[in-house]
């Protein structure tokens, strides 16, 4: 049976709560150009300086849009990809210095589960044989016992036994993603990071895996990040939210918090970008768009990277000084990278009048 | 009321492959009328893109057997030859699917792809028509249009190239525009940039739109009516106020009861539907949502069980269920 993860002892110092303790991490791809020679001519600055701490038994959620570097976060930390900076610590230990055993050891405490099983699952290799791999690499036993643990590892995640001995393009998408849950957790991990669990799936098979993360969770308290760019799914089982922007961390609040009142200009904007399933609330509510695309990532804009989009953008500061992520006064738990952060929330500082879309229902 | 211009009579599309035959679409009607949104939400396997792709005459001919009507403007569709079919196509009726890089021909720059709609159904000039391509594209939202036409759809963003393919699918001034999930492949902010557009169209111009999608949210913000399909058939039908205030079918119902709300307090745990929807019965034999349904009793095996308004429900609520939810 899988064993429920040490609890530190009551009075401990702070920092043993945290799991998960990131600090200024980045990873910037090189661009390349050139026939015999590789010539450096620039970065694409996927992850530029990301900083954060996962408590013990909690769940962070990580969201924003295609390119904004959530997903090369996630494989950073289980070094997946190489961080060309910043450290990751796991329970107090560096895990970016860690070469070779060490790093083989601590792979097995971080585990990933991806967005599409079908990619994710090598397609010749029965279920049985797919389970019972990340055993043999980290706990080798004799096999009968390994299958056993598979199978009770499948019954946990509301699979039958008979799946062993099938493929996974013989299940649906829900159930290949349950498979991957249950490899992932095979190993019994303290922290599991989820890029995109459910994006793949059926809205009505959506529900059941998340239930089924949370339930696991709860069974061996495990720590989550969750990344994915559904703000509805993420809000639902995060305790924390940290929002994205072209590779910084925009915004960081309690889940509830965040909703209630979103502080960073961005966060405003996607939050009133998610349609709602009730008509009565869409036709209230104000909408704030914003301009253009995303820009390019190797090349984001000066001062705050937002600042071409923003539909609360000041004449001053905006595109000169670089924000950084501050708490903000009176929102205790909450860090904004905004210059006017304390002026929108006062509503001292409104959105452009041209990019708000006025609700339906005026009264 | 106004008067429908399309209106989908009894559609049923079948697959014949070798030895399995498979009822995509079973018994589908809907109609439109110019100004007016009619979504149609369901999951993958619905039937929901087949509908429509039988009546735009997309589907292959060997193999499918398309039955029922589809009157568009008091012509039947599915009667019309093939290049009659073509003719309406682009000019009448527009398309707009749901990835814009497969929709799109790679090597050729975006500017000419628009053209081309107006070269084939209008007569104009290469030069006039590239001037109106200009145009469309600005209003379609996207900036600096006279140097995005030279370029290729890959130089485009997502976004980008949604909005091309939606300035293509106006070029003609369609009255009936259809939209396959049309918004699925992109960012939140593009998509209310993109959904926004699309309701300015249908307010200015009175066109009649079919929006197709999974996403009951893209649904209550825009549709006027809904229809809901699981497993080729339409399980409830209502306007959009009424429908998410009573969902009256079980699948409706669980649908909303399994999605996260961001406006909605945290902390009660979603109530998913069991199984998937690949789990079904053919409808011929019971309701095909039985296997998942949580009410299902023997009834539920009676076949050919009829859309219609219930007993307490306004007659414009139509529902395909033994066992419906409270009013």
């Amino acid at each position: 049976m899988v064993e429920p993860v040490e609890t530190p002892p009551v009075a401990s110092e702070p920092d043993r709560d945290d799991l998960l303790v990131v600090e200024n991490l980045q990873v910037h791809f090189p661009i390349k150009r050139g026939l015999v020679f590789d010539r450096t001519v620039g970065h694409v600055k996927a992850v530029d300086g990301v900083s954060l701490r996962v408590r013990r038994g909690s769940t962070y959620g990580l969201v924003g849009e295609s390119g904004c570097g959530k997903s090369t976060f996630g494989r950073a930390v289980l070094r997946l990809e190489e961080p060309t900076g910043g450290t990751v610590m796991l329970d107090g230990e560096s895990v970016t210095g860690l070469k070779g055993e060490a790093l083989r050891q601590a792979r097995r405490r971080m585990q990933m589960v991806f967005q599409d099983p079908l990619a994710s699952l090598d397609p010749r290799q029965s279920v049985q044989s797919l389970m019972i791999e990340p055993l043999r690499v980290h706990q080798p036993a004799p096999n009968d016992q390994l299958v056993a643990r598979a199978a009770e590892m499948l019954e946990l995640v509301g699979m039958p036994r008979a799946a062993l001995a099938k493929y996974p393009h013989e299940f649906s998408g829900g159930q290949r993603q349950r498979i991957g849950i249950a490899r992932a957790m095979i190993l019994n991990p303290e922290l599991v990071i989820a890029d995109e669990p459910v994006s793949a799936l059926d809205v009505s098979v959506q529900a059941q895996v998340i239930n089924l993360l949370e339930k696991l969770q709860r069974e061996f308290g495990l720590t989550y990040i969750v990344i994915a760019h559904d703000l509805a799914v993420v809000r639902h089982i995060s305790d924390v939210v940290g929002v994205m922007y072209l590779g910084q961390m925009v915004e960081e609040a309690g889940s509830d918090d965040l909703y209630a009142q979103p502080l960073h200009p961005y966060t405003i904007a996607l939050m009133s970008a998610i349609p709602i399933p009730d008509p009565e609330v869409e036709d209230r509510r104000e909408r704030i768009l914003l301009r253009g695309d995303l820009p390019s990532p190797a090349n984001p804009p000066s001062g705050c990277r937002f600042h071409t989009r923003c539909p609360y953008r000041q004449p001053t500061r905006c595109d000169t000084d670089e924000p950084h992520l501050r708490e903000i006064e009176g929102h205790p738990g909450r860090r904004v990278s905004c210059h006017w952060a304390e002026q929108i929330a006062s509503g001292e500082v409104q959105p452009m009048d041209s990019l708000v879309v006025e609700a339906v229902a005026a009264d | 009321m106004r008067e429908p211009l399309l209106e989908i009579d009894n559609l049923s599309v079948t697959f014949r492959r070798r030895r399995s035959v498979t009822r995509a679409v079973d018994g589908v009607s809907y109609s439109v009328a110019p100004g007016e949104i009619v979504g149609v939400v369901g999951e993958s396997g619905s039937g929901k893109s087949v509908t429509v792709l039988a009546l735009m005459g997309l589907l292959p001919d060997r193999g499918v057997e398309v039955t029922g009507q589809v009157r568009y403007n008091g012509r039947d569709l599915l009667s019309l030859g093939d290049s009659e079919m073509a003719k309406l196509r682009g000019r009448e009726i527009a398309m707009v699917f749901q990835d814009p890089i497969s929709s799109l021909n790679p090597v050729v720059p975006i500017g000419v792809q628009v053209s081309e709609v107006l070269l084939a159904h209008t007569k104009t000039t290469r030069k006039a028509a590239m001037a109106e391509s200009v145009d469309l594209l600005r209003r379609c939202g996207i900036p600096d249009p006279d140097r995005r036409l030279k370029e290729y759809p890959h130089q485009l963003s997502g976004g980008m190239r949604q909005r091309a393919l939606i300035a293509m699918a106006l070029a003609c001034k369609p009255k009936l525009l259809i939209c396959d999930e049309p918004t699925t492949a992109l960012d939140v902010t593009i998509q209310a940039q993109v959904l926004e557009l699309l309701k300015e169209l249908v307010t200015d111009s009175g066109t009649a739109m079919i929006m197709i999608t999974h996403d009951l949210g893209v649904v209550a913000g825009l549709c006027d009516q809904v229809n809901v399909m699981y497993s080729g058939r339409i399980v409830e039908a209502a306007p959009r106020g009424e429908l998410f205030a009573h969902p009256r079918h079980r699948y409706t119902h669980g649908l909303l009861a399994s999605i996260p709300r961001l406006d909605l307090p945290r902390g009660d745990p979603l109530h998913p539907i069991p199984g998937t929807p690949r789990d079904t019965v053919a409808w011929a034999k019971a309701c095909a949502f039985a296997p998942r349904c949580m009410h299902a009793t023997d009834d539920c095996v009676r076949p050919d069980l009829p859309l219609q308004p219930l007993p307490d429900s306004p007659p414009d609520h139509p529902v395909r269920c033994v066992h419906p939810a409270e009013a």
